[in-house]
């Protein structure tokens, strides 16, 4: 291009979307950059979005919540089937430590659907992508790391009758087990789907209502009680909390590393998460760290980390008021 | 996408065949009335380690061949799958059997189980089946066992037409030649089967119970045409596929289930009307819009225009008329069928 | 069944789904009259990444208590496209359409899996040959389109605690493809894909009623009767055309009464269809209009700015 001598080349001034949809990266700085810095969304850095929870909406399960993340829509549905202890082909040991007994057995099955046309890059028809499953994974160790759901709520004992007055008293004995599918299915996606997805799965498991379930000695199987008063609720001991934060940086390989700037965005959205190259999720319960997890990038250090901590525990604070 | 669409007709072809068939009376590119049915071939009871089996070839070289087994299998009343009763005895329906007793497989050469066209013959050839609840019945052992039927159709030529009249018919002949063997045992023990095949009984006994029969039937504006081959196909307006079930004791027919088949003819491409065309001196400059609406206004007859809406309510009913009238087309149908003979393998 | 290795599954030894004791409730009875529709509820534009969507409900009863309710059908659509096909795809002069139907895990009483079924493919192509009828494909060569539903809840298939067939082949499924039918009649033309006619889907059935006398029913809910025949009809009305048509049953010699009740019920879903497919218009419509100049009031803070860049 001639350098022209004469006065600044004119400024383009692009509609917002259109601008969007070029240059993405720009764009986003462009915000960023303004004085106190502003988000497209017109969030601020460290706000999250507007979450409304409906809890029990579907009838064939046994607990359900419909999570809303600003334009990220989730469903959740807790259904709980019987796995009988006889049809187990390696059993636990007696002596095994109840905490482990979920994990080994396999007790909590959470799945999580991406391809159900909830954004244009994911179309049914394939098998789950990488990163369905890895979501699926986080949840289920997150699920049973922090110990939600008491091992007792989800065994179903039985007592043998005595048959001699002599005989000592007959022990219980697990004869069935609940398992509960936790099957999450993403109507819309804008971003973020772990945070959306692990609140679904909290609110719907604090109202999940299992019925009552007895060993019928006769049949060998298990028979449940119809009756609405039966049905109890799960105990659950923690109530996690995930944020994720976003980190958009200008670092370039061609230029100084003192020269970039960086900003962690809360709770970011796609057009966000398409830019941004790290990104960091914290896991905590009242004044506990459950669990950092952070993926990509070296920009963000330990007091950036301590900051994100900080706010996600304010989150904490918010949303287990929230809860059902 | 139906692997008919390979449609190797032009727009012009396209106009003239759907010209000719609207016309009135009809004409067929193989000069039949609206309701001949070409000429085939039936033979029954040809494998001989199957219940029943049954081949048949049309004239226009497609070929089928159905294959009935029955297998014994325990009902699994009373387990886990059912609502358990704790005081008292249910009120128990003697002789109602379950729908999954009678498993069918299409098999296509070329297309795998998933793919549309064996999905949808399969689906509906099943429903007309199940439809009078008959054949349920009759797979009934005693309360604790049951036949389970596996009705395996194979189609040995590549899907050249529609191939659900062909499946139908063949499927028909099979079960008419199905026996099964006689029980011997009494009441619910384990069923003990004499082993003599002479004394085997048919799966439908009598010539009052018959299984269903599906009928192909198109619409080419006013005009209704059974038994359509490819082209024909090709220019339809509207596919609907009829099975109609012989009401028993009577020689009346009742429709058990209707289906619309989407017509080929979508997806085929538009001619260019004479006024857009360059060789009718029209203008190259033309807008998109302007384009748009000479086509739109383009009144129908002058060049071939895949069909648009769907089918009307009279056309649908006139079809149904034809097809269950006494003297209609099923009468001609199943006249025919008569003439085959049911063997025993 | 073999084990996915892409989803986490069931525990070794298999589970199944909880046996009840049976209560003494009596089955749910019809309370609407022979010629009523449920009420639907239908909004579009839930899913803003794709070009068109909707969400199709019928409330459930709210006399029922929860957990001994029936079936409410719950469906979501999104429609992606037109867009165009890839390179190496062969010359189409018309839209290819696809459809895609999938039930959650959780739509129904036994609990289904993840790949599709063969009655799902099935339901797929009837909507398929419902759609076709009424998109004018011929105005988008080379582009392809997808529809995707989801049901999120289904149908009940027959009167609780009957033998109800199995999965999926029962007299549930009419009344769901009725509901995916005009979803995703309001998502195709959220999306704005040309269109002949507004479609609607409506069901009517020959039941048994208590006398076991036979009478015809609009809009169907088979948990509630013991169903004899039953007719799926897919209608454009200002046409008077019927792109899709699905019968099942014997219907003894009253076949076109029951195709003409399902004309009705499809007349009936129609006038909802409507009023979303006109709150969806004036949405947009508002959406297109000019953004007002940035002010510095306070009001406008949290309001994303136009920026300016230098080019």
């Amino acid at each position: 291009m001639a350098a022209d001598p004469s006065p600044a080349p004119t400024s383009l001034s692009f509609p917002r979307s259109t601008f969007a949809k070029l240059t993405p990266g720009p764009f986003l700085h462009a915000h960023l950059k303004q004085n106190p810095p502003i988000r497209p969304s017109g969030r601020t850095l460290t706000q999250f979005r507007e979450q409304q929870i409906t809890t029990g909406s579907l009838t064939h399960s046994h607990g359900s919540a419909v999570v809303r993340l600003g334009d990220t829509t989730v469903v959740c549905s807790v259904q709980g089937e019987i796995l009988k202890a006889a049809d187990i082909p390696s059993p636990p040991d007696e002596s095994a430590d109840n905490e482990d007994l979920l994990e080994t057995l396999g007790l909590l099955v959470p799945n999580i659907e991406l391809s159900t046309g909830c954004s244009p890059a994911h179309l049914p028809g394939n098998p789950p992508s990488t990163l369905a499953q890895s979501l699926s994974w986080k949840v289920r160790t997150l699920l049973y790391g922090s110990e939600i759901v008491n091992p007792e709520d989800l065994q179903i004992m039985f007592t043998a009758p005595k048959i001699d007055e002599e005989d000592d008293a007959p022990v219980p004995e697990v004869k069935a087990y609940w398992t509960l599918y936790l099957d999450i299915m993403f109507i819309s996606l804008d971003g973020n789907p772990f945070d959306a997805a692990w609140l679904a799965v909290m609110a719907a498991l604090r109202t999940t209502r299992l019925p009552r379930a007895s060993w019928d000695a006769d049949r060998e199987a298990v028979v449940c009680s119809p009756a609405l008063e039966h049905y109890a609720h799960l105990t659950l001991h923690t109530t996690p909390v995930t944020a994720t934060f976003a980190v958009f940086s200008t670092a370039n390989p061609l230029k100084q590393r003192s020269e970039a700037e960086s900003w962690v965005l809360t709770d970011p959205d796609t057009s966000e998460e398409e830019v941004c190259r790290e990104a960091l999720t914290v896991t905590v319960d009242g004044k506990r760290v459950l669990g950092i997890d952070k993926a990509g990038g070296r920009v963000i250090g330990m007091e950036a980390v301590e900051e994100c901590v900080k706010l996600t525990f304010a989150r904490w604070k918010e949303v287990s008021t929230i809860l059902p | 996408m139906p692997p008919y669409t390979n449609i190797p007709l032009s727009p012009a072809e396209l106009s003239y065949l759907h010209t000719s068939l609207s016309s009135t009376p009809p004409i067929r590119p193989d000069g039949r009335t609206p309701t001949q049915f070409r000429p085939l071939v039936a033979e029954t009871a040809i494998l001989p380690t199957a219940n029943g089996s049954a081949r048949v070839c049309f004239s226009d070289g497609t070929e089928a061949i159905v294959g009935v087994k029955a297998e014994v299998e325990k009902t699994r009343g009373g387990g886990m799958e059912q609502d358990v009763n704790m005081g008292g005895d249910d009120g128990n329906d003697e002789g109602k059997g379950e729908v999954q007793w009678l498993q069918l497989g299409i098999d296509i050469p070329g297309l795998r189980d998933d793919d549309a066209l064996p999905v949808f013959l399969g689906a509906m050839l099943r429903e007309a089946l199940l439809a009078d609840g008959g054949l349920a019945a009759r797979l009934n052992i005693n309360a604790r066992f049951h036949w389970r039927l596996y009705v395996d159709i194979l189609l040995l030529s590549p899907p050249l037409s529609y191939p659900l009249p062909l499946l139908s018919l063949t499927t028909h002949l099979a079960l008419l030649s199905t026996r099964l063997p006689a029980l011997v045992s009494q009441g619910d023990e384990d069923p003990l089967f004499n082993d003599d095949w002479q004394a085997s009984l048919p799966l439908y006994p009598s010539k009052a119970s018959q299984p269903p029969i599906t009928l192909l039937v198109i619409s080419v504006q006013d005009t209704i045409l059974f038994d359509p081959s490819v082209p024909e196909l090709a220019v339809a307006d509207a596919v609907l596929a009829i099975s109609v079930l012989q009401t028993p004791g009577s020689r009346t027919w009742s429709v058990v289930a209707i289906r619309t088949v989407d017509p080929p003819s979508r997806l085929t491409a538009a001619g260019v009307p004479s006024s857009l065309g360059s060789a009718g001196g029209a203008v190259a400059t033309a807008t998109n819009a302007e384009v748009l609406l000479a086509r739109e206004r383009d009144e129908i007859g002058s060049v071939w225009r895949p069909p648009r809406g769907g089918v009307g309510r009279k056309v649908i009913a006139r079809m149904v008329k034809m097809v269950v009238e006494s003297g209609g087309v099923a009468d001609e149908v199943m006249g025919g069928l008569e003439g085959v003979e049911i063997g025993m393998s | 069944m073999q084990a996915d290795r892409r989803r986490l599954n069931a525990p070794a030894g298999g589970t199944a789904p909880p046996v009840f004791a049976s209560a003494n409730t009596s089955p749910p009875r019809r309370r609407r009259k022979a010629d009523e529709h449920r009420k639907i509820f239908l909004q579009t534009g839930i899913v803003p990444s794709a070009a068109g969507s909707a969400y199709y409900e019928l409330p459930p009863d709210p006399a029922t208590p929860p957990l001994t309710r029936k079936s409410s059908l719950k469906i979501t659509c999104t429609v992606h496209g037109p867009r165009p096909l890839p390179r190496n795809a062969a010359f189409s002069p018309n839209l290819l359409l696809t459809t895609h139907v999938k039930y959650a895990p959780f739509a129904t009483k036994t609990r289904r899996g993840y790949v599709r079924d063969s009655s799902e493919r099935d339901l797929g192509l009837h909507l398929e040959t419902a759609l076709r009828g009424v998109v004018i494909g011929e105005r988008w060569p080379k582009s392809a389109a997808d529809v995707v539903i989801t049901v999120l809840e289904g149908e009940d298939d027959g009167p609780a605690g009957a033998h109800s067939g199995d999965m999926g082949s029962g007299w549930g499924m009419l009344s769901v493809l009725a509901g995916c039918i005009t979803v995703a009649s309001a998502a195709i033309v959220d999306a704005g894909i040309d269109c002949v006619d507004l479609v609607s889907g409506g069901v009517a059935a020959l039941v048994h009623d208590q006398s076991s006398e036979i009478t015809t029913v609009l809009d169907p809910a088979p948990a509630e009767h013991v169903t004899r025949a039953a007719c799926l009809v897919a209608y454009l009305q200002s046409r008077d055309e019927i792109t899709e048509m699905w019968m099942k049953g014997d219907a003894g010699g009253d076949l076109g009464g029951l195709i003409e009740s399902a004309v009705q019920s499809a007349t009936l879903a129609r006038t909802v269809l409507v009023e979303a497919v006109k709150d969806s218009t004036e949405a947009r419509v508002a959406a297109m209009s000019p953004p007002e100049l940035p002010s510095t009031d306070a009001a406008s803070k949290g309001r994303p700015k136009d920026v300016v860049t230098t080019g």
